[in-house]
């Protein structure tokens, strides 16, 4: 008899045979764990977020503990950060965000920040590092950045008044021209 | 963004700062291709033995590049499907990768006994690793790939984003392939069979850490560890830099196209 090429004797065979059965049972019970705590866990299905369509209502802890809702920003042009702290892209694009929240102020624009792919602590230290006095909410079992379909960071969404997704950046943010057109989707046009 | 502009973004990622980045999948494909390549039975063989390494390369780069680009062409069915879906195939991903694992490290025996069972099972293998680990990798946004995710995100640009995204896997592939491939060689031609058997069993031991990190759902601690490791942050917005320390900056990015309905882009 032979296993992957080498002799072996009837009794290590029988061996094989029970250990590669415990593999197997072990591999499946490891999988009906994970598809039970999968759909058991699961509260909301996919929705990926679609230009032109209103963005799925979520909420998110803040560093103190409350809860934040999109509702919240109702009635208001949005930008949406998604961001990790160990992201130097998302460090690198920040100031733009920032920079667009500030100088569009008196057009209602709010930000909202979302740190996605890491614990609460290090969202923390990127808000305290930037200065982020808007909104910071943290999702570090990913769930939102799951429901919504974002994979990378950072992401920034542009939501209008309405709550309609107008126009979406991913990746580093260069300059602030590169989100302007954005911004004037969720203004009205007007750019600050 | 041209099709050739695609590739080639892929391929220098690798000889990039990003390549930190992309070691949450390099060390465990090579690892694949590597152990798929050496016999630990029997001398060292004269020649090299082409068919293992290339039934390898070609089934876990095969299923990398056709999951990667499923997943990233984010306006299709499929995509969201896998998205809705994507905690439950991590752990699927996993358990495979686990499974692989152990037949390396010669702990799980499958009784493939001839060639052709053994090429049947190594090609399975092959795309599982390969579909597992592109369910798994949180890719970090290059200037190529910022402007393609931006491209695919609409609708229309479907087929043209797609393309170019299969080809920018295609370029990271063959990137990978041409280290990998020599490592493969070179150990399959190791003297020792006890050599051989060792390099067998690390490469297995490698796999089973990426197992567990996937079913630990730690994959994402380990990215921010290479991450925020290896790869310098660049200035914010305002001017200020985020990191202590210096060494190269990340590469220039072109300006991101983005997702909205007129957007133009170049074919």
């Amino acid at each position: 008899m032979t296993q992957n090429g080498t002799a072996v004797s009837p009794q290590s065979a029988s061996t094989a045979k029970r250990r590669n059965l415990i593999i197997l049972l072990a591999a499946l019970a490891v999988l009906l764990n994970g598809a039970v705590n999968f759909f058991e866990s699961r509260k909301n299905s996919a929705e990926l977020i679609k230009l032109g369509t209103p963005l799925p209502e979520f909420s998110v802890k803040q560093a103190d503990g409350n809860s934040i809702s999109t509702a919240a920003f109702k009635g208001k042009p949005v930008i949406y950060y998604f961001f990790a702290n160990w992201c130097p892209c998302s460090h690198a694009s920040i100031g733009f965000v920032k920079k667009a929240a500030a100088d569009n102020a008196p057009s209602g624009l709010a930000l909202f920040s979302i740190g996605i792919q890491d614990s609460a602590s290090e969202f923390e230290k990127f808000a305290q590092k930037h200065d982020i006095s808007t909104p910071v909410g943290v999702s570090g079992g990913n769930d939102v950045a799951a429901m919504l379909g974002i994979r990378t960071t950072p992401t920034t969404l542009f939501v209008d008044a309405n709550g309609v997704v107008q126009w979406i950046f991913i990746g580093k943010i260069e300059k602030y021209e590169a989100i302007e057109k954005g911004i004037a989707a969720i203004t009205g046009g007007k750019v600050g | 963004m041209t099709a050739f502009g695609a590739f080639f973004g892929g391929f220098h990622s690798f000889f990039s700062i990003w390549v930190f980045c992309l070691m949450q999948i390099v060390p465990f494909i090579i690892a694949f291709i590597v152990a798929s390549t050496v016999r630990e039975d029997g001398p060292a063989p004269e020649k090299t033995d082409w068919q293992p390494l290339t039934i390898s390369a070609v089934s876990v780069l095969g299923g990398f590049i056709a999951i990667f680009s499923a997943i990233g062409m984010v306006t299709t069915p499929t995509s969201k499907m896998l998205f809705r879906y994507m905690d439950l195939l991590n752990q699927f991903g996993g358990v495979i990768i686990g499974l692989i694992a152990l037949y390396f490290i010669g702990l799980l025996t499958l009784g493939a006994s001839s060639e052709t069972k053994k090429k049947g099972l190594l090609t399975g293998f092959g795309v599982l690793l390969g579909a597992s680990l592109a369910v798994a990798y949180k890719p970090c946004v290059t200037p190529t790939l910022t402007i393609i995710y931006n491209i695919n995100t609409s609708p229309d640009n479907m087929m043209w984003g797609g393309t170019l995204l299969v080809l920018y896997t295609l370029g990271i592939s063959a990137a990978i392939l041409l280290v990998g491939a020599p490592l493969a060689v070179f150990a399959s031609k190791a003297k020792s069979a006890n050599i051989r058997l060792y390099l067998k069993r690390g490469c297995g031991a490698l796999l089973l850490v990426v197992a567990l990190l996937m079913l630990t759902d730690k994959m994402t601690i380990y990215k921010s560890m290479l991450v925020e490791g290896f790869v310098p942050a660049a200035e914010d917005g305002s001017g200020h830099s985020h990191h202590d320390h210096g060494g190269p900056q990340p590469p220039a990015a072109e300006e991101g196209h983005s997702r909205h309905g007129d957007m133009e882009h170049e074919k």
